[in-house]
């Protein structure tokens, strides 16, 4: 039997189980779902993910905004690797 | 982040990403930058201050620095400086200023000039309220102007008060505010102004019928009338010339001379004796005495004198006749100033032409116009 109640209970506590990463223009990388920050510094941050890590290296970086679920890195971004 | 209202705090402690990781679960964390391996700065909502600086420090960190942020927080604390130096400065002055006067009033005035009588209570009194007398001040104005019948100074807060109550006097005692005219021509060369409006300044030529003072003044914008009154001292010139011919006929007696004789009753001649005369040119002396001293009879004896006159031909020069001229012409000036009060300078001027030459001679006097007291 389909639970309306239920349905909409999983809908709204619905946590995000993938990750999105958007680079602009290597000067602000907003990521949403990630699962922990890492490594903070201004050369690297490094942060996980589901399934895995995410490092950022570059100059001058640090967190602009940083929630449960997502957060924003300023800073002169050079590389950005996923293990 | 900055125009919102914001707490910038300055943390030291170890496993900061992991306790920022617990902080971030709770609100949301801004401008987080890693200053060194044990220091970070971040930036929270001023709403979650309160529950941040409470996990901070049961996290075991340590609040190095703790900053407001965002545009209402910095007006506001301006605002808070602003208000305190206002406050403080403001009660400064107010100590410093309470015992002293700082505004005069006067009421009453008519005739009086409101800013005469504030200038001399400042110039004689002191601007301290305590030490202040005000029946010493009431008995001064009422000695100093004429115009008072009655006045009462009062100290409110820090304002004099003085009321005045003028004498209704005639108005011919002020002279139905008459202007003070010149009546001369000349120049003004020094004034006291006592009352009203001076019309000239020094050192101006001016004619007879100008005006020199007028019977007001400006109090403030509003046009109050007074006496003209006023000491002016002015340089006045009396002029006289004389025109000298080199070559001239002069009329001069010759020594011959007849005598005419008559007796007259109510000016009517009963009695005359008369010489025939051949005098081409003559002139005449008449004399009149009378006969009896009483009035009853008036008979009175007239004696006519002729004297022969012939025509001289002269020549003098100008240089010759120069002191006799200068005499000549000095005594005109004279003439001419009447009741001369100071003669402060005089000189001459030579105007030569071909057959004669002008000699004018001018005497500067100094007189006093206005109201000067003797």
């Amino acid at each position: 039997m389909f639970n309306f109640f239920g349905e909409v209970k999983k809908h709204t506590n619905l946590k995000v189980d993938e990750f999105h990463i958007i680079n602009i223009s290597n000067k602000l990388l907003y990521v949403e779902g990630h699962k922990g920050l890492v490594i903070l510094s201004s050369e690297l941050v490094a942060f996980k993910v589901k399934n895995g890590r995410i490092e950022v290296e570059g100059r001058g970086l640090y967190l602009k905004e940083l929630t449960e679920n997502t957060l924003k890195i300023s800073g002169d971004i050079k590389r950005v690797e996923c293990f | 982040m900055f125009l919102k209202n914001g707490i910038q705090f300055k943390i030291k402690g170890l496993n900061q990403e992991k306790n920022l990781n617990i902080l971030a679960k709770k609100f949301p964390i801004y401008d987080i930058v890693r200053v060194s391996k044990n220091c970070a700065v971040f930036k929270v909502n001023i709403m979650h201050a309160k529950k941040i600086r409470k996990a901070l420090i049961d996290l075991n960190y340590e609040i190095i620095e703790e900053k407001k942020l965002g545009a209402i927080s910095m007006l506001l604390r301006v605002v808070n400086v602003y208000i305190i130096s206002a406050f403080v400065i403001s009660s400064i002055l107010i100590f410093a200023q309470s015992p002293y006067i700082w505004q005069y009033e006067i009421l009453g005035e008519e005739n009086l000039s409101k800013t005469e009588v504030v200038s001399f209570i400042k110039d004689n009194f002191t601007k301290n309220k305590y030490k202040l007398n005000t029946k010493s001040v009431e008995g001064a104005l009422y000695k100093e102007y004429e115009e008072i019948s009655f006045v009462s100074v009062i100290v409110r807060g820090q304002t004099l008060i003085v009321n005045i109550k003028e004498k209704l006097l005639p108005e011919e005692i002020y002279g139905e505010f008459e202007p003070i005219i010149s009546e001369y021509d000349g120049k003004v060369t020094g004034i006291n102004l006592i009352s009203g409006t001076m019309a000239v300044k020094t050192g101006d030529y001016i004619k007879a019928g100008d005006v020199l003072v007028y019977p007001y003044y400006d109090d403030a914008g509003t046009i109050k009338k007074v006496m003209a009154n006023a000491e002016i001292t002015m340089e006045i010139y009396h002029t006289s010339s004389i025109t000298h011919f080199e070559d001239r006929i002069e009329l001069v007696r010759t020594g011959r001379s007849s005598v005419n004789t008559e007796v007259l009753l109510f000016n009517l001649p009963i009695y005359s004796n008369i010489y025939e005369m051949d005098y081409k040119l003559y002139e005449t002396e008449t004399n009149e005495q009378n006969l009896i001293n009483n009035n009853i009879l008036p008979l009175k004896l007239k004696r006519t004198t002729y004297y022969e006159l012939e025509e001289v031909k002269i020549h003098e020069t100008f240089e010759e006749a120069k002191d006799r001229l200068l005499k000549e012409a000095r005594e005109k000036a004279l003439i001419n100033a009447g009741d001369c009060d100071i003669i402060v300078d005089e000189y001459y001027t030579v105007e030569p032409f071909e057959t004669y030459t002008v000699l004018n001679y001018c005497i500067v006097e100094e007189i006093k116009v206005g109201t000067y007291e003797d």
